[in-house]
Formats: C-alpha cells, structure tokens, sequence
C-alpha cells in the first residue's frame, strides 16, 4: 500500500470516529491532507464511495459528514431517538422541528457567517412558536380549531406528519410551572417545551454541533456546524439532491417498522 | 505593563470615563422615544433633535441670542419637507415641535444619569440638560431656548476629526508630546493608537465580509475604504518610522546624559513610560504594517472573492427558510429529515454482543468467562457469519458432547452413577460454570426425553439407535456418535445406557435451585 493511501486511511479512520483531526492534536494528518494532493485524491476516493464528504475548515481542522441519505453512516429514525431520549416518532418529528428552528436561529441560507453569535433555550422557545405560526399558514389543513384532538395515535404516525407537530407542539406548556427545583436549561424529564428543546440541544452538543457555555447558559455555534452549513450546503450537488428528494416525497407512506 | 497594573489602572480610570458618558445619556433617553412615542412613530424624533441641538448651537449660542419657539419650528418644517420628504400642516408642525422641545427639556426637569462611582463605592445620581429655556437677556417677557454646555459638548463629541484621519492626529500629538517630554502622554497616545491599528484590523475584516455577502453595497464599500486606506497607511508608516526614531534618540540621550544616580529620581519614572510606550509602538508597527500587507493583498484577493459571487449569481443559494416551506406544502416531515441529517456525526451501528447478552441471563461475570471451557465458537469473522439459531445450535451440540462424554466416561469406571456425582465430577472438570451453564439443563431434559410415568427408565441401545435417523443435537445422535469415536467407550455397542430418576431425591445444583436426583447405569 502506498504511503498516501495509508495516510488517507487514517484520516478516514479517525473521521469514522469522529475524531478532531487539526493541527494541534495531529498536525502530521492535517498537513498530509492540507499539501499533500495525492492523500486528498485518495481520501476522497475512500469517503465517494462511503457517501462521506470531508471538509476543511481552515485553522479549525477537518470536519465530515454523512451526507443526505447514508445508510450505513447515518442514524436510522431508531438510534436518533435513542441519542435524543424520545419513545416515538411522533416525538422525533418535534425533534427535528427544533433542530431546524435551532438552524434558522442561527443561518437564513447556507453560509460562512452565522447571523447569531450564540442562543438560549428562550430564544429557541421562541423561534419555534414563529415556525409553527409559519407550519400554520403554509399548511392549510393546518387550524387548530379544525383538528381532532388525540386522534392520531403515536404508533400510526410517521415522520410525514406536519400536522402532528402542532398537535404535539401546541399541548406542551412552555415550561415546567410546578418545579421550582431545576432551571429552565435542566429539565429534561417534564412534558413541556423546554424539556423537548433541551433534549434537542444536549444532542446537538454530543453531535459537536452547538457548544454549551454552562456559566452563562447559552448555546454557541461549533466550528464543525460552521464548516459543513458554509461548505456542505453550499454545493450544488447536495443542494440538487435535497430538492429532487424533497419534489419526490409523498404524503401518505406507509407507517414505519419498529426500527425505523 | 503588568497584568496587575493594567487592572489598576483601569479600576483608576473608571469613575472618569463613567463621568464623559453621561453627556451621551440624555439623547439616548430621547431615542427610545422613536419607539416608545404612539403619535410620531412614524417620525425620525432622535434625529430632528440632534439638528434642534445643532441649531441652538449654530444659530444661537454662537450668535449670542436665545432661539424662540417659532424659529425652531420654522426649521422643523423645513427639515421635515427636505430631509424626510413629508408635508404637515401648521398645526401638525407646531404640536409636533411643542412635543420634541418638551422633550428636549425634559419637561423641565434635568435629565437623571445615575451611576455605580467606585471612588465613592455607592450609586452616584448627576443631572444634566441639553437645553435651558428661560427668558431672554434682553425682554424679560420673551422666552428663548438655549443650548447649555452639556448640550454644546455632546453636539460636539457626534461629529469629531474622521475616523480615517485618527492615527495621523494621535501620531502629530505623540510627537509633540515627545519633543516637551511628556512622557506619561506618550504612553498613553501610544496605546490609544494601538487601540485605532486594532479597529482598522476589524474594519478590514468587515471589508472583506462585506465584499462576501453585501453585494454591490459591500463592493462601493470596498472601493471607498482601499482608496482612502492605501495612501492613509503609507503616510501613517512614515510617520510611525519618524516617531520610532524619535523615541530611540530620547532614549540614547537619556542614557548618555543622566548619571545613574539621577535616574533614579524623577526622570526615571518618565524613562520608564518611554520605554513602556517604547515597547507598545514596536507592536503597533508590526500590526500596522501587517494591515498594510493585507490591504495589498486585497486588492488580489477581491478579484477572486468576485469570482466566487459571480458564480453564486448562477448557482443560488440554500435557503433553508424557502425549502422549509416546501417540506411544509409537501407535509413531509421526512424531507426535513433530508436536509438536517448532513449536519450529524459519522454514526456507526455497533453490533449486540450476543454472549454478553447470554451472561446477563445466566449472571456470569466477565472474569470468569476468561477461564471458562464451555463457550461458544467466537470465530464470528464475516464468511463464517452465522445466524442467531445456527449458533445457538452449534454451541448446543458441543455442550451436549461435552456432557456426555462426561457421563459415559464416568460409567466407564464405575457400573452406576448419581446425578449428584455427575455434576461434582462436572465441577471438578470444568469449573462452576458448567453447571450454571443453561446448556446443562437443556442437556439432563434432553437426555430424559420420552420417559413417562409408566416407562420411568429410559434406556439408550446402540444397536436400536443405530438403525433410526436422529437430529444432530438429539442426545440419541450424540450417545451413538460419542461411543462410535471413542473405542474405549465401545462396550456400549454391547451394554444399554439406563437412566432412572430417583423421585424423592433432590440435589441442589446452585443455590435456590434444585432437581431431582437420577441414577445412570450401565
């Protein structure tokens, strides 16, 4: 095996474990991927054919993602709801409601730049009372008054369900009245809002996503969220293939099985 | 200078500089009315009254009379027309302009800037007004306003030598500050100068964002700060090298002229901030002529950042608000799926580890699976992959042979043998384990199976198995398959096994847990 494809292999094989790798905690790797075209050529080789991309941030190191739809490397709807804490898909369709609500607080399209510098739980409570007001106009079947309450059982929904979000969203108090032990940015166990917001963001933390500053009890955006929005999104291709994925998608598909 | 007497000094300075704040507190108060105000919010309120302060100034305190109300709603008119566009009718004009200098004098009160004054160690209340109205010097019934010097201050402090011209001054002032051998204002010129280099850096720094993301604003923009900054940064570098020089001569003088007995009084103290101020302009000369390097980069660098938005025009961007909508319209949950997965760590799916899972049931500890002889086959390499029964399977059938060759090997020795002995000699073989193992269990039911009420004795003869087809992991097929491998067991081709259970006789195989007691024969 040549020199470069070992090296690229141990890129890859720290990435797959999602390790740093930068230049002060393996400043060999990094140059080799920074000067070193053949690595480049041999690692991209490797991640095409896993549907990985790499990317580099400069002076913060390499960051990679799995891509849109990966099978192998991605989270199936099962280990998400494990990592975020949640039964079923009803709640996971919250969760991803708060993660985008989480994105739109801090980019409007895909850039280098954030357009906040760091948010708190309040700030995400908000931000999704905004986006569920938009769920509500764009989303004509979408009135409250019309819906039927409980009506839709938690094993029969799917992730397709916009409508379950607001049934679901809209029965949850903002925060826990009763508990005057924990604060906002601990209560992870009652039904509220807050409780599904700080579920989302300790999971985007462990994803290296958001960084918590436990002092001052807000959320910064990581170097890796900065790298992929402003480099992954930001490619035509994957931009392409969200679309087509988006134009493809239908309404009524079948419930998923249990590790789905 | 020391991280201590930085603090110091900043603790020091503190009072003062809360002091030049509170001629900026009153328009700040007024500001918010822009907001606050539920007739004129539709009006630029901060604005017009920052032209009112100026025009007191201007037309009146520097032409020495008081400015009645007609006058300056006059000018309101006129500001509102030109400047904003709007028409309003007399009435309007006056009520707003009642309104603005009623506010202005702060219904003529004083406005209240309260602040913590660490000297005093307590909350410290001052009052201030931008302007007076009282009655003229000369017609004691006629009222005018007039600007106050707190007003004049502040009109003054909105509109100081331009931003781009700071450096040059503050260089000026340093050298003249160094000719008179002021060495304290020498420091400290140097650190506010200091302090300009660093926020040219972070202007730059916008300049370079802006050409990124603002578009034809951020590029006018870019045009304008290169033109200015180039020629500026030059005439700045001149200077800085004058005043380098400069300090360096002093120092010299210092060193040659003064004995050492008379640095120690005075001047030594000035010599110290000479050489402190020395120090910090060695820095700012390096950060500034890095700006300068950068902003000649720039010039190259803006072609390819034009490049890139060019390209962008084509491309598009992602806007993650429009695709919302759309998984919206769609009511597909799944496509916002699509679009936030990217953002996840590399996931890797890790396998259950079956064997572990089979120890929590049987309560076997990681230790002493290390010594253990009964185990499964932990080949698990991926031609060998079997399915969760096929090794189940496996594992049994080794376990059974195991157990039986035991057992046969024992009725070697001796004609008869309980199952009290059985598990004992098992113990002695193979550890606890063996007996806790569940495929022990499974292999005494196995071993029984067929043995009833009536026929209480079951009996394994060779020759009757020999004829019939049997399943591998049935203990008929391994009886036969154990004797037929072993010559030393063949007089079992002649002699039946017997198995008799003893009813009333139970053994405690581990604790709480007990079977009935069972003869072996041959």
């Amino acid at each position: 095996m040549e020199d470069c494809t070992k090296y690229a292999l141990e890129i890859f094989k720290l990435t797959l474990m999602n390790e740093p790798i930068n230049d002060r905690l393996n400043s060999e790797l990094y140059d080799k991927y920074q000067y070193s075209s053949s690595v480049r050529e041999d690692l991209d080789a490797i991640c095409a054919s896993f549907n990985i991309k790499i990317y580099n941030y400069t002076g913060s190191g390499l960051y990679a993602t799995p891509g849109i739809d990966n099978k192998v490397f991605g989270y199936s709807n099962a280990e998400l709801r494990d990592n975020l804490g949640i039964n079923d898909n009803k709640d996971l369709s919250v969760c991803y409601f708060i993660i985008y609500s989480v994105l739109s607080l801090f980019y409007k399209e895909a850039s280098l730049r954030c357009y906040r510098d760091y948010i708190s739980v309040k700030d995400v409570v908000e931000e999704c009372k905004k986006n569920i007001a938009a769920v509500k106009d764009y989303l004509p079947s979408a009135n409250k008054d019309d819906r039927n309450e409980g009506s839709l059982s938690t094993d029969k929904i799917t992730l397709q369900s916009f409508e379950s979000i607001i049934n679901a969203w809209e029965d949850l108090p903002d925060y826990n009245q009763k508990s005057k032990s924990c604060s906002i940015d601990e209560d992870y166990k009652s039904k509220t809002k807050v409780s599904y917001i700080n579920k989302v963001l300790r999971f985007l933390e462990n994803e290296r996503l958001l960084k918590k500053d436990n002092l001052q009890k807000i959320y910064l955006p990581s170097e890796r969220l900065v790298c992929v929005v402003g480099n992954f999104y930001d490619e035509l291709e994957a931009r392409n293939v969200i679309v087509e994925l988006l134009e493809k998608s239908k309404k009524d598909i079948e419930p998923q099985d249990e590790n789905n | 200078m020391k991280k201590q007497d930085s603090i110091d000094v900043i603790l020091s300075e503190l009072p003062l500089r809360m002091q030049n704040l509170k001629k900026y507190s009153p328009f700040f108060d007024m500001m918010k009315l822009n907001t606050l105000s539920e007739k004129y919010q539709d009006k630029d309120i901060a604005g017009t009254i920052l032209a009112i302060l100026n025009y007191l100034l201007v037309e009146g305190k520097l032409k020495e009379r008081g400015i009645g109300i007609e006058e300056i709603e006059k000018f309101v008119f006129n500001m509102v027309e030109k400047k904003y566009d709007k028409k309003m009718d007399a009435n309007e004009i006056r009520e707003f302009t009642i309104y603005l200098m009623l506010k202005i004098t702060c219904e003529g009160k004083r406005f209240e800037y309260t602040y913590y004054d660490t000297d005093k160690r307590a909350f410290t209340t001052e009052y201030i007004r931008y302007v007076e109205y009282r009655s003229s010097q000369s017609f004691e019934d006629d009222f005018a306003y007039y600007i106050t010097s707190d007003g004049i201050d502040f009109v003054l402090q909105t509109k100081e030598f331009g931003e781009e011209s700071k450096v040059t001054i503050y260089l000026l002032l340093l050298k003249k500050q160094l000719e008179n051998n002021d060495f304290e204002g020498v420091y400290n010129s140097v650190i506010r100068i200091n302090t300009e280099i660093q926020k040219q850096i972070d202007f730059k720094r916008e300049i370079v964002d802006g050409l990124r993301y603002s578009g034809k604003e951020g590029f006018e923009r870019y045009l304008d700060y290169v033109e200015k900054s180039y020629k500026k940064l030059k005439e700045e570098e001149s200077l800085f090298n004058d005043t380098d020089t400069l300090i360096k001569h002093i120092n010299d003088d210092y060193i040659n002229n003064v004995s050492s007995n008379e640095l120690r009084s005075v001047q030594n103290e000035g010599m110290q901030y000479l050489r402190q101020a020395s120090t910090e302009l060695f820095r700012t000369i390096e950060k500034h002529s890095r700006l300068l390097k950068e902003i000649v980069s720039l010039k190259t660098d803006v072609l390819d950042i034009q490049k890139e938005n060019r390209k962008k025009v084509f491309k598009g961007t992602f806007d993650f608000n429009r695709l919302f909508i759309k998984c919206i319209e769609k009511d597909s949950v799944e496509s916002l799926k699509y679009i936030l997965n990217p953002l996840f760590n590399i996931h890797i799916n890790k396998n259950l580890n079956i064997n572990r899972i089979r120890d929590m049931f049987t309560f076997r500890s990681t230790a002493k699976q290390e010594n253990r002889i009964i185990d499964e086959p932990q080949n698990n390499t991926a031609e060998n992959t079997l399915t969760m029964s096929q090794v189940v399977d496996k594992r049994l059938i080794k376990n059974f042979r195991l157990y039986m060759e035991v057992l046969l090997f024992m009725l070697k020795d001796c004609k008869e043998v309980s199952l009290k002995d059985y598990i004992e000699k098992l113990k002695n073989l193979y550890g606890e384990d063996s007996i806790i193992n569940t495929d022990f269990f499974a292999f005494i039911m196995e071993l029984n199976k067929g043995k009833s009420e009536i026929n209480s004795v079951k009996k394994y003869i060779y020759t009757e198995l020999a004829l019939k087809k049997h399943k591998e992991k049935a203990c008929e097929f391994i009886f036969l398959d154990t004797v037929k491998n072993n010559e030393e067991l063949s007089f079992f081709k002649q002699i039946p096994l017997e198995i008799s259970a003893l009813s009333k006789d139970y053994i405690a195989v581990t604790d709480g847990f007990a079977i009935t007691n069972f003869i072996f024969r041959r």
